[in-house]
């Protein structure tokens, strides 16, 4: 995977381009392709293209280092700060024109506003080359104002400059299309990178005191283990950075040298297993893994995050969410066959509608009205409950908890209805400890 | 004399014929110039200027005003033969002719003394001749010297004479003397009779004049005759005078009055015609006035005589529209200095506004709650609470002293368990602490490294796990971030979720709350970096861009500041930001955020700290991993929320430092709460206070609950009717039964001989929880590690049941005994150990004796060690199980165990089981001597608060049940007496919507609302007393109608019943059963 030919495109200086090749490595079709798009620094270029391919794939970073090492005007914004429209408006004027041009824009700005000042400040410094507007995290630009997205796409034609707007997103230009119809950009996909060039980019990041083969055969290691579940740049570059003084390990202990391969892969393969299950998912924190290899002795002693499901809870709030619990599982119906005490016999199979066949579980919880709940509660609770302003207010905080969900809208005076989004696994434990065998009473177990 | 007089007079002389000369000089330098015509004139107007005020300077027109009247005479003669040479347009030329003839003129009315013959002669010729150059050339400023000049003297015309003694002569001659005279030498006059303090004559003057109707509208006339009126004449007569004049005119008036900087004129004049609209109650322009008024009296007067008059206007006043005015402006003057004053004028038209209508006394009454600041209130409420304690309870005399008491054992209790918190999170707080201190070094030191250059930049975040009883969180956060502020950081924020709703809201919290923090660290320095120049916006660059400013300043400033102010943060401080409540944020916010974190974290040293409530991993359902993989999360596990319980529990009940002490049942209401309900240590406390609060409240005697010391003092000073109540209390009964006869006697009829009783029941009632509790532990230290827990795993558990009845009663003791008796050597050696070590601090003869006991038998049973083992094996020898193989008959068997049974009673036991034996019948003894119930002491009431029942209802409110007991019981809460009946019915009298509940219940799921009407009706025309043969009986008339849908309308909004679309005309139950 030797870097092609050198990029190419008229308008730039020969040696930058060629300085930039190595830093684009893998990436080089699709820049040469940006190249070709954005022509000659005076030339006007289409007014919108979208770029999308998934997370790494180095959108941002080819379109950054373009921009930056050639020195064209740019402005870059991210959509996920931008909480309000007008925020991304004063960045990008000030990024391409100034502060000045960002104070001209008033409180809370529409898009015309910004056009007008945009025009305004185009007459001031009229455009030498192509200006570029790089939008981060596009896909956000769909829940801001409706007219936003078009008008970026067409900015050009707007403001009557030389300007052409990237849009960067993970998602294809399918989603984004409006109802109404827009100008549609320019697509240019960046695909995944395929394993050898995750390799080839990887190795790159060789440590300064050991050889690059060495470091190239514990990435190769390491893209074994972990290729399977995660092709993320960022994070596998990450990943190996902490791994990788477990794996030098023997060679400083002296126990092994750099050409033992296979010690080397008996040593550092649990390891990185152990990382995937671990550190990858976050259930340990980073400074905890590397704090871990360093010593040694306390390697079992650390929990994962989900290690620690326990939750404990007042002894009514257990039975409450036991009743929720039942209330989103079991269908309706089948209350009277579960809390009266003299029930006719229900045969399961002509009792229910054949939707309520399939398993309740597979299908996931159920609203259920608050009287139904509490009815449940009370049958299920063994001492005579007093209906107390806490008993509702354990309901509430149960919800503030996460431990239900209220269905519908908050301010829902009458019969507010709710979901229990517990697990099953959890709501056993919690019923283990009141001594309530929920079991007996889920119809799904029946 | 006379030859210096005569001296003077050449002097005078002299000085004319030099003025003349001047002039004169002048004059010929205007004809011979040869500047342009206008400059020229303007250079001769302003020498003639300055020679008239050089000349002028030299005499004072007090003293001696002739020489001025000459000096005039001359310069007017002189400027008049120099008009031809000058530029007709030059506007010098107007205004210093103008001038000149209007001072000319003001001096001459000034003039009091008889001017000489000839002087006056002079100047009426030379005014003459003047006056006709100047008319020649088109000018007629002199024409109203010309008037004066053509009298015999300034003051002497005849017609002006009469009107100025009110003396009126005939109209016609008024008339032609004021139409020669004009409206500008009128004023004049006017003004100068004023000025002359002869201010009536100046009324009748301008009263002339506002009357002659060729002025109308000139000079105000009308005006200055009032103002005039205002200072001579007496109220009457000026409210009669100035009766028809309309109040806007009077407005303008005041407002010229004003521009021509007569304030006092203004003020009299305004405050007259107020006087006028107030004593009428006529609100026309009423507020203009006040306005007006307020602010010319508070020019001109101090704030204390400005609210003096307020409040006599205010007593004038019969409208309250006025008064409501006139609180206005004293808020907008002086603010709370007038606050008394407005309170005043506020009941006053409160008494005004009775008579009037009901608007008026809500707006009265709205205006004087705005009028009372908060702080006021604040302060009236806790003088109130005292009071109350006080009014509530007038028949006893020291009831507040049991207030303070009780204040002062809250203050404890509050100290206490803080104390105690602290205590406890201070394990997990200083681990947070090392954590994050960690995270500030590796931000400053994460440049070069290989393995940190490779490595994703991750936030670190701390998840701090708290355990559901959210509402004792905020302390756990309170200490936490004073820690924070103190040793690391001064940017420590703390969000919680209802606050932020958005992204957007989030962010601006944030910010306003670092910027604000980085205010208030740095007062001293200039704020003008700390606060953004232009309008802040909201985006976390901004905070970027802030943050470097503030740390480069930290920077610059910490190498000197360091050393003398201590400040021990690092060079660039961490920004941490607090998630309180971390499950209750929207997960997109917070996604979001981190997502906008982590762009940043190269620059800003963010320290994310969860505060999670359920389990960590919550952390992992809210944040996905994408996102979750931009944090660097460590785990840190509060204690658990019984745990704490138990030591406050410790702290706070199981100790005899605390002179009031809870029953059983009222601690199992307590804990009962705590563990079914909210496992908040917090309202645990809160519902110690209530009991506390309650106990101090409700028994007179509690004044006895408190140190000892204080306690015997008051016992001295117990009334007799306090003695009393000790009589009744039923445990001193119970005491007094059990003396003998003649003790009885003293013990009812002496109260002396029943405060000394007290005294000693009161120290015996100390020693009682002086034993008590170091029993307690020791009991529960034995049984704690049994099986099973018989006696309860807490000892909480343990401490009510002895609280409740004689512990060794019941059987779980028994069984506990039982098993001590089985236990092991070195179990029980330990355990006995450990009781010693807690009865060690026990002060009480019977804890030393006790201790001294349970020591003995420690040392018994070591020394047991050291015997031969000897005794152990015959024992064995002697063990009957061999026999029992031969025994197959069923009955035999059961017979023969019976047998071994008693005999293994009877036989001889080891040395061991003997002590063991010993021992437990000491602690048995123990226990029964001092685990009594507390009902057995005398007076325990004093320091026992034992209504549960008060305490459930207060905590565990049943809104639900009230609501039913209301409806179906309405005499419960009303009190009436006409309403009480027998349980399950309800009287005719109810109030109408317990009359449609009551029907309502005996209806299925659907009610029919006709029925249910007509039900309803014959109710209400029982209730009415109508005889039930007529024909009006039971009708349905509009009046019942509207009440029945009142009442069903009610129930609805209480959700006892609720429209349906199943059958029309119905309404759907929403309870259950019937009645």
């Amino acid at each position: 995977m030797s870097s092609g030919a050198a990029l190419q495109c008229s308008g730039y200086p020969e040696e930058k381009l060629q300085a930039l090749t190595p830093i684009l490595m893998c990436r080089e079709a699709q820049a040469e392709t940006l190249l070709t798009l954005m022509g000659e620094p005076d030339q006007y270029s289409y007014p919108s293209v979208f770029i999308y391919g998934h997370r790494a794939t180095g959108k941002s970073h080819v379109l950054f280092t373009l921009l930056t090492e050639l020195q064209i005007p740019h402005a870059a914004v991210s959509c996920v700060e931008c909480v309000s429209a007008g925020l991304m408006f004063e960045q990008v004027l000030s990024a391409l024109f100034g502060v000045d041009a960002a104070s001209l824009l008033p409180r809370s700005p529409s898009l015309s506003d910004f056009v007008r000042v945009y025009r305004q400040a185009c007459l001031q410094h009229p455009a030498q080359e192509t200006r570029y507007i790089v939008v981060e995290k596009a896909e956000l630009l769909r829940d801001m104002e409706v007219n936003l997205l078009p008008a970026l796409l067409r900015l050009q034609e707007l403001v009557d400059d030389n300007v052409t707007v990237f849009l960067l997103s993970e998602i294809v230009w399918e989603k984004f299309r409006p109802n109404t119809g827009c100008f549609e950009p320019l697509l240019l996909h960046f695909p995944d990178y395929t394993k050898a060039e995750l390799l080839h980019i990887l190795s790159r990041d060789t440590h300064p005191s050991y050889t690059p083969e060495l470091y190239m055969s514990y990435i190769n290691i390491l893209l074994g283990v972990f290729y399977s579940v995660c092709r993320d740049l960022r994070e596998l570059r990450h990943l190996a950075a902490l791994n990788f003084s477990k794996f030098c390990e023997p060679l400083e202990k002296g126990e092994a040298r750099e050409s033992d391969t296979h010690k080397l892969w008996k040593n550092i393969e649990p390891h990185l297993k152990k990382a995937m299950q671990s550190v990858y998912l976050r259930e340990v924190s980073s400074a905890q893994w590397e704090q871990q290899q360093t010593d040694e002795k306390e390697a079992t002693a650390l929990r994962g995050l989900s290690a620690h499901a326990h939750v404990e809870l007042p002894y009514y709030s257990k039975f409450l969410l036991i009743a929720a619990y039942l209330a989103s599982y079991n269908p309706a119906r089948t209350d009277r066959r579960f809390f009266l005490k003299h029930h006719g016999k229900i045969k399961k199979t002509n009792f229910l509608k054949k939707h309520e066949k399939t398993s309740n579980h597979l299908l996931g919880p159920k609203p259920f009205a608050l009287d139904r709940l509490l009815a449940i509660f009370y049958s299920v609770v063994d001492s005579r409950v007093a209906p107390t302003a806490s008993v509702f207010s354990q309901i509430s905080s149960l919800v503030t908890l996460q431990l239900l969900t209220q269905v519908g809208h908050d301010d829902q005076l009458d019969s507010p209805k709710y979901k229990c989004a517990v697990s099953l696994d959890f709501i056993l434990a919690i019923s283990r400890t009141v001594s309530f065998d929920i079991v007996r009473y889920l119809y799904d177990f029946l | 004399m006379a030859e210096e007089e005569a001296e003077r007079e050449y002097n005078r002389r002299e000085e004319t014929v030099a003025l003349k000369k001047r002039f004169q000089d002048l004059t010929t330098v205007l004809r011979d110039s040869t500047d342009s015509a206008i400059d020229a004139s303007a250079s001769f107007c302003h020498g003639f200027c300055q020679i008239l005020v050089e000349h002028g300077g030299q005499w004072k027109s007090e003293e001696d005003p002739l020489p001025l009247l000459e000096m005039y005479t001359v310069a007017i003669l002189c400027f008049a033969e120099a008009t031809p040479f000058l530029f007709p347009e030059c506007e010098h030329v107007m205004v210093v002719l103008e001038k000149l003839a209007l001072s000319c003129l003001d001096f001459l009315l000034a003039l009091l003394d008889k001017i000489p013959t000839t002087l006056w002669e002079e100047f009426q010729s030379s005014v003459k001749v003047a006056h006709g150059i100047l008319q020649d050339n088109g000018k007629l400023q002199l024409s109203i010297l010309m008037t004066l000049a053509n009298e015999s003297g300034v003051w002497t015309n005849t017609t002006l004479c009469h009107i100025l003694s009110n003396n009126m002569p005939d109209v016609e001659k008024v008339h032609e003397l004021l139409a020669r005279e004009g409206p500008t030498l009128l004023d004049m006059r006017i003004k100068h009779l004023i000025k002359q303090k002869c201010v009536e004559k100046a009324a009748v003057l301008a009263k002339t004049c506002a009357e002659f109707p060729e002025f109308c509208g000139k000079k105000n006339f009308k005006q200055i005759y009032l103002v005039c009126l205002c200072e001579t004449m007496s109220q009457q007569e000026l409210m009669q005078e100035i009766k028809e004049i309309d109040c806007k005119d009077a407005l303008d008036m005041i407002c010229n009055l004003e521009s021509e900087e007569n304030e006092k004129g203004a003020l009299s004049l305004c405050t007259a015609f107020f006087k006028r609209q107030l004593l009428q109650g006529d609100v026309y322009c009423a507020w203009e006035l006040t306005l007006f008024w307020s602010k010319l009296l508070i020019r001109l007067e101090l704030a204390q005589a400005f609210l003096d008059q307020c409040r006599l206007l205010a007593q004038l006043s019969g409208s309250v529209y006025h008064i409501l005015l006139l609180i206005k402006v004293i808020q907008a003057e002086v603010q709370n200095e007038g606050l008394p004053v407005c309170i005043e004028m506020c009941i006053q038209a409160l008494k005004i506004g009775v008579s009037d209508n009901e608007d008026c006394n809500t707006t009265i009454c709205k205006t004087i709650s705005c009028l009372l600041p908060l702080d006021l209130e604040k302060r009236k409420r806790i003088a109130h609470e005292e009071d109350y304690f006080v009014d509530e309870n007038g028949d006893c005399a020291y009831s507040k002293e049991r207030f303070k008491t009780c204040q002062r054992l809250w203050e404890k209790i509050k100290t206490d368990t803080e104390i105690l918190q602290d205590d406890l999170n201070k394990k997990i707080l200083d681990s947070l602490l090392e954590f994050i201190k960690k995270c500030s070094l590796n931000f400053q030191s994460n440049v070069n490294d290989w393995a940190s250059l490779m490595r994703a930049n991750e936030i670190p975040t701390a998840a701090l796990v708290l355990g559901v009883n959210v509402p004792d969180h905020d302390m756990t956060f309170q200490s936490l971030s004073d820690l924070l502020q103190k040793s690391v950081t001064p940017f420590a924020v703390s969000v919680q979720a209802k606050e932020c709703a958005t992204l957007k809201n989030l962010i601006q919290r944030l910010l306003v709350r670092l910027m604000g923090a980085a205010a208030s660290v740095e007062d001293e320095e200039d704020f003008s970096i700390s606060l953004p120049q232009k309008r802040l916006s909201c985006s976390m660059s901004a905070l970027c861009q802030w943050y470097k400013t503030v740390a480069k300043k930290h920077n610059v400033e910490s190498p000197g500041k360091k050393s003398s102010s201590g400040n021990s943060y690092s060079e660039s401080p961490p920004v941490l930001v607090i998630f309180k409540d971390f499950e209750a944020f929207n997960s997109h916010v917070l996604q979001d955020f981190i997502l906008i974190c982590s762009r940043y974290i190269r620059e800003l040293p963010l320290i994310f700290i969860f505060g999670i409530a359920t389990s960590p991993s919550t952390i992992q359902h809210m944040l996905p991993h994408s996102v979750s993989s931009l944090l660097c999360i460590e785990l840190f596990q509060s204690l658990s929320c019984t745990q704490h319980l138990a030591t406050v529990i410790d702290k706070l009940i199981l100790t005899s430092d605390f002179p009031f002490k809870l029953s059983g049942k009222v601690i199992q209401v307590l804990v009962s709460i705590f563990l079914y309900h909210d496992f908040s240590v917090r309202n645990f406390v809160k519902g110690m206070q209530l009991a506390l609060l309650e106990h101090f409240y409700s028994e007179p005697l509690s004044v006895l609950c408190c140190a000892k010391k204080e306690s015997l003092v008051y016992v001295q000073k117990l009334s007799h009717q306090d003695v009393e109540m000790v009589r009744q209390l039923p445990s001193f009964m119970r005491y007094v039964e059990a003396q003998d006869a003649q003790e009885q006697v003293q013990l009812l009829t002496n109260d002396e001989h029943v405060k000394v009783v007290c005294q000693r029941l009161l120290k015996d009632l100390r020693n009682y929880h002086k034993n008590y509790y170091p029993i307690l532990y020791c009991l529960h230290t034995l049984t704690s590690s049994l099986p099973k827990y018989p006696l309860g795993k807490q000892i909480r558990e343990l401490h009510i049941s002895c609280l409740e009845k004689n512990v060794w009663e019941m059987n779980e003791y028994e069984s506990a005994m039982q098993l001590l008796r089985l236990l092991a050597k070195d179990e029980l050696v330990t355990t006995l150990r450990k009781c010693a070590d807690i009865l060690k601090p026990g002060k009480t003869k019977k804890m030393r004796s006790a201790l001294q006991q349970l020591e003995d038998y420690i040392v018994k049973f070591e020394q047991l060690d050291s015997m031969s083992v000897e005794d152990l094996n015959e024992e064995e020898l002697n063990s009957p199980g061999k026999d029992l193989q031969k025994k197959t008959d069923l009955f035999q068997l059961q017979k023969t165990l019976m047998e071994m049974k008693s005999t293994r009673r009877s036989k001889k036991m080891s040395p061991f089981e003997v002590l063991r034996n010993e021992a437990l019948g000491v602690i048995d003894g123990l226990v029964r001597s001092h685990l009594t119930p507390p009902e057995l002491q005398p007076l325990y009431e004093v320091c026992y608060y034992s209504s549960s029942g008060i305490l459930r209802r207060h905590l565990n409110a049943t809104p639900r049940t009230s609501i039913q007991t209301a409806l179906s019981h309405p005499f419960y809460y009303l009190q009436n007496v006409s309403l009480k009946t027998d349980a399950g019915t309800v009287s005719n009298a109810a109030p109408d919507i317990c009359i449609a509940y009551k029907l309502h219940l005996e209806c299925g799921r659907l009610i029919n609302l006709y029925d249910w009407l007509e039900a309803y009706a014959t109710v209400a025309s029982a209730a009415d007393g109508k005889d039930p043969d007529s024909e009006e009986y039971g009708r349905v008339d509009e009046l019942k109608h509207a009440r029945f849908i009142q009442a069903v309308s009610e129930l609805e909004f209480l959700g006892f019943v609720k429209s349906t679309k199943q059958k029309t005309d119905h309404v759907a139950r929403l309870t259950w059963g019937g009645c």
